[in-house]
């Protein structure tokens, strides 16, 4: 595999590489399957909780109940940073990307650690494993349970949030198979679904509606497992995460035909997601130019990435949530159920300059043009005024970026996939040699 | 000068540059050299205002009944007319309610509400429905529908472009002024970029040709503001705080005829839980001595006949205070439109009947989106339906 082959898939993959990763000669096969780690390799994430009973405000007083949720984001955070950490120094990028995925996908917002790190977690362990079982376990995570109100979903009072955004948003796509009766009819399916005040999931059957339910035309006693595997017969489910997954992964303009390889794939091994990951970065048409840096980067894949592709460590402190915000993708805090739209949507005009300003902002202490933020955005209801501001800067190894790119051209391959224009006059100085590499529009893109 | 001579002045235009600013590709779809561009300036009252203490029901008993500390008195409120009392603090704008330029609409609201601030607001600003999520804006899709691509032809007076202000196509430009908007696109190493994007000619590639595409335009919106702004008249009389100082710019960018058909920008700081009632005044008499400044140098400009000031908030806020003198989020509140080109002004329907709520909470009246659909069909003079998606009815015949 040639080197921009290389950095191409490590890019989509993963989240960059340096240049020195290129070197070993290997097959596309190879590379492909070095991304398919073991179960011994999954390192699941792990922080000191807050007792459980800390999410029991009733008897709490208002300011309590303020300071008590305060501090439940501010551990949220943490976590947050633990995460953007992990995905830094992980080598299992693919599984961290694929959680990210999923992450947008089975979307929460997560306002305690004690939903956000068993959460995070959960999509980790089944980031590679089965689409059918990852979509039970979510359905049965506290988190989730909470966040769409299957708590509420109780036999005499159905609550459809969850069945909805099953249906909507997590399987089949909008107003796609399905109708309104038959989101009536799931509804029921998952009465009864809760959890304990240790947060484990728990079945509580004189809630359930144990009636006949008539989903997509079949009748049938049906619980919420069931209704799960009748949503993944259809084969509409494979095609509308395939979708998904195309936009994600290769291109936000869709190839209807390699969408429908995708989807057969992964119907045919009863969605096995590591097949349909494999026939993906196989395809010679994902090594096509016409779809090679043209993916707008998220604000976490152009933070990571930077990391990762550099050697580079963002300073200690509130900067990075800072920087996530005015950016727009705060972890574990989404703007809705939907999740962030992506593709064109994380750019606008501020936004675009203030990604060109970064790198000298991080790398070089420059002032940039940018709002002040309280971290935890607790305070809804200020104005954001944009004025000079100055970041802490982060710490890079210069000395080990230098022995692993040997030339610019290696440099600009490792950042861009591709070198750059001949016309440009680079700085002899590195650290401001990376700074001018990452404004430009170019680098936005992978 | 016109905005083509302008451009080949700055040089632009100079052959060879492979980005065409966008707003030079599209002939100007609105103009303002000739005089008599509509505008309209939104203002956010972030954080969910208190309308029930903005516009008193004085005349409703379970005002006071269900709000012992916090009801406002006789002294606290000024009578507009026999029915209509609003917050004392409102007084700098007494007189343009008597010169028919204030219209207030009551009860405005959406089914289903929703009462976090983050959500409510994105309803709000993407015209959505309660249960519908959009990732664009009504200003935004409202630019879309036109072809506008000039991203000043929208201007955020503020550090982060709004979601009421994306479209799918059109992006709309936040600054805190003109200046510092230049100095941010026109650093030295700035030019360089440009120079190496313009060279090497990657503009058909879909996303990299977008982002260079919106670096040029920026850039051309920056100098073109700066150019416009540097030379035009500046203000003295506006109130010194940072929300006067937003509305400065826009009535100095306005007065310098910048085609720029939306200004955006909010006051902060409505949340107000606890001990509301001082503060509350105070963020009223900011808003009301900002806009009275503002409509006067409209008037100096003669522009405020062809300017609209909306007001809205994301949520008023519950009948019945709380246990700290505050309240908490609520739901249907009013909303300001002030012009000296209303066709009808006051207190345009009644006011919300507060013996008859939704758990503890008003019951709304009109649709937010029937305004937003008055604004765009009566102000604007463009088809609502395209832009809202569908049809909210309701003519209060302001225009």
């Amino acid at each position: 595999m040639n080197p921009e082959d290389v950095i191409h898939l490590m890019n989509r993959a993963g989240f960059g590489c340096s240049y020195e990763e290129t070197r070993t000669p290997r097959s596309r096969q190879d590379r492909i399957s070095d991304l398919f780690t073991g179960p011994e390799n999954l390192h699941l994430l792990e922080a000191e909780l807050p007792p459980v009973e800390s999410l029991d405000n009733r008897k709490m007083s208002g300011r309590k109940k303020r300071m008590n949720s305060k501090d439940q984001l501010l551990r949220t955070v943490e976590v947050n940073r633990l995460w953007f950490n992990h995905m830094i120094e992980t080598d299992d990028p693919l599984r961290e990307k694929m959680t990210l995925f999923w992450t947008n996908h089975f979307v929460v917002d997560h306002k305690t650690p004690l939903s956000a790190l068993p959460y995070n977690n959960l999509l980790r362990s089944h980031a590679l494993g089965n689409f059918g079982e990852l979509t039970k376990a979510v359905a049965k995570s506290p988190s989730m349970i909470n966040y769409l109100h299957l708590r509420q979903n109780v036999k005499d009072a159905p609550n459809e949030d969850f069945a909805r955004e099953l249906c909507e948003l997590f399987t089949l796509g909008r107003d796609n198979v399905y109708t309104e009766q038959d989101i009536k009819e799931i509804a029921r399916a998952f009465t009864g679904w809760k959890f304990d005040l240790q947060l484990n999931y728990r079945f509580v059957p004189r809630q359930h509606d144990f009636g006949t339910k008539t989903i997509f035309g079949q009748r049938g006693n049906f619980g919420g497992e069931e209704v799960i595997d009748l949503i993944l017969e259809q084969k509409e489910t494979a095609l509308f995460l395939s979708r998904k997954l195309y936009r994600f992964f290769v291109n936000d303009q869709v190839s209807a035909s390699h969408v429908q390889e995708l989807a057969d794939t992964l119907y045919a091994n009863d969605y096995e997601i590591r097949p349909w990951l494999e026939h993906l970065f196989s395809a010679d048409w994902f090594y096509a130019m016409e779809n090679r840096n043209t993916r707008i980067k998220s604000p976490t894949e152009l933070l990571v990435g930077m990391a990762r592709q550099m050697g580079f460590y963002y300073p200690d402190g509130q900067e990075l949530i800072r920087l996530q915000r005015i950016l727009g993708e705060v972890l574990f805090d989404p703007p809705n159920v939907a999740g962030w739209p992506g593709g064109r949507h994380w750019i606008d005009s501020t936004r675009l300059i203030l990604r060109m300003q970064l790198g000298f902002a991080l790398l070089q202490g420059a002032e940039m043009v940018a709002y002040e933020t309280d971290p935890l955005d607790t305070m809804p209801d200020q104005a954001k005024a944009a004025r000079r501001v100055s970041l802490n800067v982060g710490t890079i190894d210069l000395n080990a970026f230098q022995n692993t790119h040997r030339s610019p051209e290696e440099e600009q391959l490792a950042l861009f996939g591709k070198r750059l224009s001949a016309k440009a006059t680079f700085s002899e100085d590195l650290k401001e040699r990376l700074a001018q590499y990452t404004s430009f529009p170019e680098y936005q893109l992978c | 000068m016109d905005r083509r001579n302008f451009l080949i002045k700055s040089g632009v235009t100079a052959a060879g540059s492979l980005f065409v600013p966008a707003f030079l590709k599209a002939l100007p779809v609105l103009s303002e050299e000739a005089g008599g561009l509509k505008k309209l300036i939104v203002i956010q009252l972030s954080g969910g205002n208190d309308g029930l203490n903005t516009v008193i029901p004085f005349r409703q008993d379970p005002y006071f009944k269900l709000r012992p500390k916090l009801a406002l008195n006789e002294s606290e409120r000024i009578r507009l007319t026999d029915d209509i009392a609003v917050n004392s603090a409102l007084e700098p704008l007494q007189k343009y309610y008597d010169n028919g330029e204030w219209a207030i609409v009551n009860g405005v609201g959406y089914p289903d509400p929703n009462r976090s601030h983050f959500r409510s607001m994105d309803i709000w600003q993407s015209a959505s429905d309660s249960q519908e999520f959009l990732s664009t804006g009504w200003l935004g899709r409202f630019m879309d529908q036109k072809g506008i691509q000039a991203g000043h032809e929208i201007l955020e007076i503020d550090g982060q472009l709004s979601l009421a202000n994306r479209g799918a196509e059109f992006k709309a430009i936040s600054m805190t002024n003109p200046n510092m908007l230049y100095q941010a696109t026109h650093s030295g190493w700035m030019e360089e970029v440009v120079q190496i994007g313009q060279e090497s000619g990657h503009h058909h590639h879909h996303n990299l040709g977008y982002l260079y595409q919106m670096l040029i335009d920026t850039r051309e919106s920056a100098d073109y503001l700066k150019e416009k702004y540097v030379s035009s008249e500046k203000f003295k009389d506006f109130p010194g705080n940072a929300f006067g100082n937003k509305l400065k710019m826009i009535a100095e960018l306005i007065n310098a005829r910048v085609d720029t058909s939306v200004y955006y920008t909010s006051l902060g700081g409505f949340d107000t839980h606890v001990n509301q009632k001082p503060g509350h005044a105070r963020l009223l008499k900011t808003w009301a001595e900002g806009i009275a400044a503002l409509i006067e140098s409209l008037k100096r400009s003669g522009e405020f006949e062809n300017t609209l000031i909306f007001t809205f908030s994301e949520f008023g806020r519950r009948v019945s205070q709380n246990a700290s003198n505050g309240t908490d989020h609520g739901t249907a509140n009013n909303v300001h439109l002030m012009s000296g080109a209303l066709k009808r002004a006051g207190s345009v329907n009644g006011l919300s009947d507060l013996s008859k709520l939704d758990q503890e909470d008003l019951i709304y009246q009109l649709d937010f989106r029937a305004v937003y659909s008055e604004i765009l069909r009566g102000w604007f003079g463009v088809d609502d339906k395209l832009v809202l998606g569908r049809n909210f009815g309701a003519d209060l015949g302001l225009f």
